[in-house]
């Protein structure tokens, strides 16, 4: 139901409210008038009893009505609400020419109240409707004042024809007035029209036209979907080729490799016979040439490695950092041992909260950082872990971690390009030949993906310490 | 000094014939095998000293003659090194685990290095 049939209704209530007063006032008019002529020309028409059917047949229509209004508020239904709006003008055109036949030839005021139905269908109905009922009331009061146009009295006529011009004139000033009223029904159809339609079988076209229209984007959204999971397939399958096909590559060419740098070493050596200085000479650049080679196939692993790596999702858990610290820790037993470096592990007094991460990834990351630490340590030297929980306590809850060498540094003309692929400092190449500089790029790469940072302070020849953040919760 | 057999078991003919040089250039007696499956056999009549693993090999591979080595009685406590270039993580973690006593990768070790391990396990 629409503003305009809301307002409508509201008035058919008021409507039917007023009538309990003119219906009281009615009465009261006719017995005040049959009172005058009564004691003018003791003729009187109206007696107690007649009064009192006009009063109460009024108001069992006037329940009646009461109830109709509920009943089209509660359904809302348009058709019923006009119905009772012609229903109301209607008995109101009764009640008031029951008013007017019995009095009007005394009292000139009478066909004013004839205006009473005309306004309530300039409120309730159209244009055509109030023009209609003006009209019909213009006939009905030449009806009434001729009685049943038994008394064709020209004067009576000539008195009250003019009425009939006013019944139309206030019909026109009236739905004027209110025709402002179906103008906001139609402001507001306007604005609603492209999305919804008042009848029902505009609505019904609309759902069935924006149910194709859906059906028809859910069908392509069905089929994009399919495609796309096709295509993430068939790279994936490709990804996984791409690999092997690595993989298969490069461990088929070690093994001749292996043989060739061996051959070289060992011809370098002597082993095979005395060798002159040239012979030395290019046997050396034989073997750096192989080195080299072996060096390329090493990080064509590693990153095939870790690219497929990074290609599988994130597994957010709950990580309890200092006990997958512990369990890290425990892989280096080995390598600790054989260059005698003393590893420590210091975690804060309290217990710390679990953080949320790929417990798989911050293994890497632990795992990557210690073996660094370890690696570029000198024998005997001394490597420290640290969890700290300074920052635990600060608006974006975090957790700090970092891994203290004591080993060969990076030279500061270098430290910019740490974290780059294939990054080997100067000085790491000699102590620790084994090494592909893509362990801090993918480093850097987990802890950004959990939003922590990663940085580092470093003096050649002192040390090195790698510090990372993470925070607590994902979110 | 008693003579330590060392048993190589490598298919690649190249590699091995290197191998079996330096090592016999080093005073130790070889036995050879090209795959998995005598390797095993051979184990067990030769009796060596030490075995030098690879794990890429024909017919069976050396991760399995490996875990058939450790449930002979005999060569229980024979010390396996793994001469390989398979070097994974998940490689080296799975030897270790059937018994494997050290890993070594072919391509970034030499002879030398491995004739240094081989001494550390043979008490001259």
């Amino acid at each position: 139901m629409n503003q305009v049939e809301q307002f409508k209704l509201t008035y058919n209530l008021r409507f039917v409210l007023s009538r309990w007063f003119y219906i009281c006032v009615g009465i009261i008019f006719i017995i005040g008038v049959d009172y005058l002529n009564l004691t003018k020309t003791d003729l009187h028409f109206w007696r107690g009893d007649d009064l009192l059917i006009l009063f109460f047949s009024s108001a069992i229509l006037n329940f009646i009505f009461l109830f109709l209004v509920q009943y089209v508020e509660f359904k809302t239904d348009v058709f019923f609400g006009r119905l009772l709006a012609w229903g109301q003008i209607l008995a109101d055109f009764l009640l008031v020419s029951i008013i007017i036949s019995f009095v009007s030839s005394s009292v000139a005021v009478a066909p004013v109240l004839l205006l009473l139905p005309i306004i309530e269908t300039a409120i309730l109905l159209g244009v055509f409707e109030t023009l209609f009922v003006s009209i019909f009331s213009s006939f009905a009061l030449i009806f009434i004042l001729t009685n049943f146009l038994t008394q064709m009295d020209l004067s009576i006529l000539g008195q009250f024809s003019p009425f009939a011009l006013v019944y139309l004139f206030f019909a026109l000033v009236f739905n004027y007035h209110f025709e402002s009223i179906n103008n906001l029904n139609f402001f507001t159809k306007k604005q609603i029209k492209k999305d919804v339609s008042t009848t029902k079988t505009e609505q019904l076209e609309w759902v069935r036209k924006y149910g194709t229209k859906m059906e028809e984007n859910n069908r392509r959204l069905y089929a994009k979907e399919l495609e796309l999971r096709i295509a993430k397939e068939e790279l994936e399958s490709l990804d996984k080729a791409k690999s092997k096909f690595i993989s298969v590559t490069a461990h088929q060419m070690r093994t001749p490799l292996s043989g060739i740098k061996w051959t070289f070493n060992m011809m370098l050596s002597g082993q095979l016979g005395e060798i002159n200085e040239e012979q030395a000479k290019f046997l050396k650049q034989g073997e750096v040439g192989v080195g080299q080679l072996i060096t390329i196939l090493n990080s064509l692993l590693e990153i095939d490695k870790i690219e497929s790596k990074k290609l599988a999702e994130f597994k957010l858990d709950e990580v309890n950092i200092v006990n997958l610290i512990e369990d890290v820790i425990k892989e280096f037993d080995n390598q600790i041992e054989s260059k005698k470096i003393l590893l420590e592990f210091n975690k804060p007094t309290i217990n710390l909260p679990t953080i949320q991460a790929d417990p798989g990834k911050i293994r890497v990351v632990l795992e990557n950082l210690i073996d660094n630490a370890i690696k570029y340590t000198p024998i005997g030297g001394r490597v420290e872990v640290v969890v700290n929980d300074d920052k635990l306590n600060s608006a974006n809850q975090m957790i700090e971690v970092f891994v203290r060498d004591s080993g060969i540094g990076i030279p500061y003309i270098e430290q910019k390009k740490v974290f780059g692929k294939f990054f080997r400092a100067s000085n790491a190449v000699g102590t620790e030949p084994d090494g592909s500089g893509v362990g801090l790029f993918i480093t850097k790469d987990i802890i950004e993906n959990h939003k922590g940072s990663l940085w580092f302070e470093s003096k050649a020849g002192q040390g090195t310490t790698f510090h990372f953040t993470l925070p607590i919760r994902q979110a | 000094m008693a003579t330590h057999k060392i048993l190589i078991v490598e298919d690649d003919e190249f590699l091995r014939s290197l191998t079996a040089k330096r090592l016999e250039k080093e005073g130790y007696e070889l036995a050879i095998a090209a795959d998995g499956e005598s390797a095993v056999s051979v184990a067990q009549d030769e009796k060596p000293s030490l075995i030098l693993l690879d794990l890429l090999l024909p017919i069976m591979n050396g991760f399995d003659a490996l875990e058939k080595m450790r449930q002979i009685e005999s060569l229980k406590s024979v010390p396996v090194v793994v001469f390989s270039n398979l070097g994974q993580k998940e490689d080296i973690e799975r030897a270790k685990g059937l018994g494997a006593n050290d890993f070594l990768i072919k391509a970034n070790f030499t002879l030398d290095d491995v004739i240094e391990k081989v001494k550390s396990y043979l008490p001259l």
